[in-house]
């Protein structure tokens, strides 16, 4: 029995979707179950996972302000996913600690519409929300992420366990892989692997 | 508005924020504008309180922003209740109406 069938499962009280993905038998999307995570229960049976919600900002560009419908990823979320950059790079751990320049991808449709597909947009630097912020990669034409569709920047989930205002952090989905030789129970008990 | 209700304000102001949004999205200028109108004039809400609040709301997933225009066709951002967002005005009006019969009893007292 494939992933493609769709199942909704629970693993140890944590909810597990099959998703239609390259190597669709190995990746999963984990929900948030009761407003609580419990990553180190659900990391047994996925070997790795990433964390994406969206973020709402305003972009300057051109001597114009527009609205851009944002998310916040953490590095991983982009590994879980397998997908390759069309330009530049995907995000890195580094991307997340400090308060440095930020950086931040674009999504191939947005590189073309608001960047004018331009060749030179890896490295540039431009104000968002305000904030000086580096283009460092154009993501795979195409790329959409479950549930978070028409997303056209991605920044770095920043982490620093110090501050107050990150522990109010709320609706991220998780995707994850099974790690190998891991399965997932459908509810009438058989079992995909 | 008089020292006493910008105090009470700040510890209302998420939920009744959520309570404006429960009648539709609206952007920033309009939840104000809707509060000081079905308050008596009572409720005005600066943009220094408002702003961070709808920010600290939206990271908390109680709502959720997207783009719009405006009455005067200018761009802006229009916030509208999650799921989530719904959850939490429920409860914290119940426990709000629940506070305030309690506080009213106490201070109605011979």
């Amino acid at each position: 029995m494939g992933a493609t069938s769709g199942l909704f499962t629970v693993v140890n009280g944590v909810l597990l979707t099959p998703l239609p993905y390259p190597e669709p038998d190995r990746l999963v999307m984990v929900c948030e179950a009761n407003e609580s995570l419990d990553i180190a229960t659900a990391s047994r049976t996925v070997s790795q996972i990433g964390l994406a919600r969206s973020w709402t900002v305003a972009m300057e560009f051109d001597g114009t302000s527009q609205g851009v419908r944002g998310g916040l990823a953490t590095p991983d979320f982009f590994q879980v996913m397998e997908t390759a950059p069309a330009l530049g790079r995907l995000l890195r751990s580094e991307d997340q600690v400090g308060v440095g320049s930020p950086v931040a991808l674009a999504s191939y449709r947005f590189w073309r519409a608001a960047f004018g597909g331009d060749s030179t947009i890896v490295g540039r630097t431009v104000p968002i929300d305000g904030v000086a912020t580096t283009i460092v990669g154009v993501l795979a034409e195409g790329f959409e992420a479950p549930f978070l569709d028409g997303i056209e920047l991605w920044w770095p989930l920043h982490i620093d366990p110090a501050a107050e205002e990150n522990r109010d952090w709320r609706g991220f989905r998780a995707f994850g892989r099974l790690a190998p030789g891991a399965g997932v129970t459908s509810p009438g008990g058989g079992r995909v692997e | 508005m008089p020292k006493t209700t910008k105090a009470l304000l700040h510890g209302s102001l998420d939920t009744l924020i959520l309570k404006t949004l429960s009648f539709g999205p609206r952007h920033g200028y309009a939840i104000a504008k809707w509060l000081a109108q079905h308050s008596g004039e009572e409720i005005q809400v600066e943009e220094g309180s408002l702003y961070p609040a709808l920010y600290r709301m939206e990271r908390r997933d109680w709502i959720e922003a997207e783009w719009g225009q405006s009455e005067l066709g200018r761009r802006a951002k229009f916030y509208r209740l999650t799921a989530k967002g719904r959850r939490q005005l429920a409860a914290e009006t119940t426990q709000w109406l629940s506070f305030q019969g309690a506080v009213g009893r106490v201070l109605q007292m011979g």
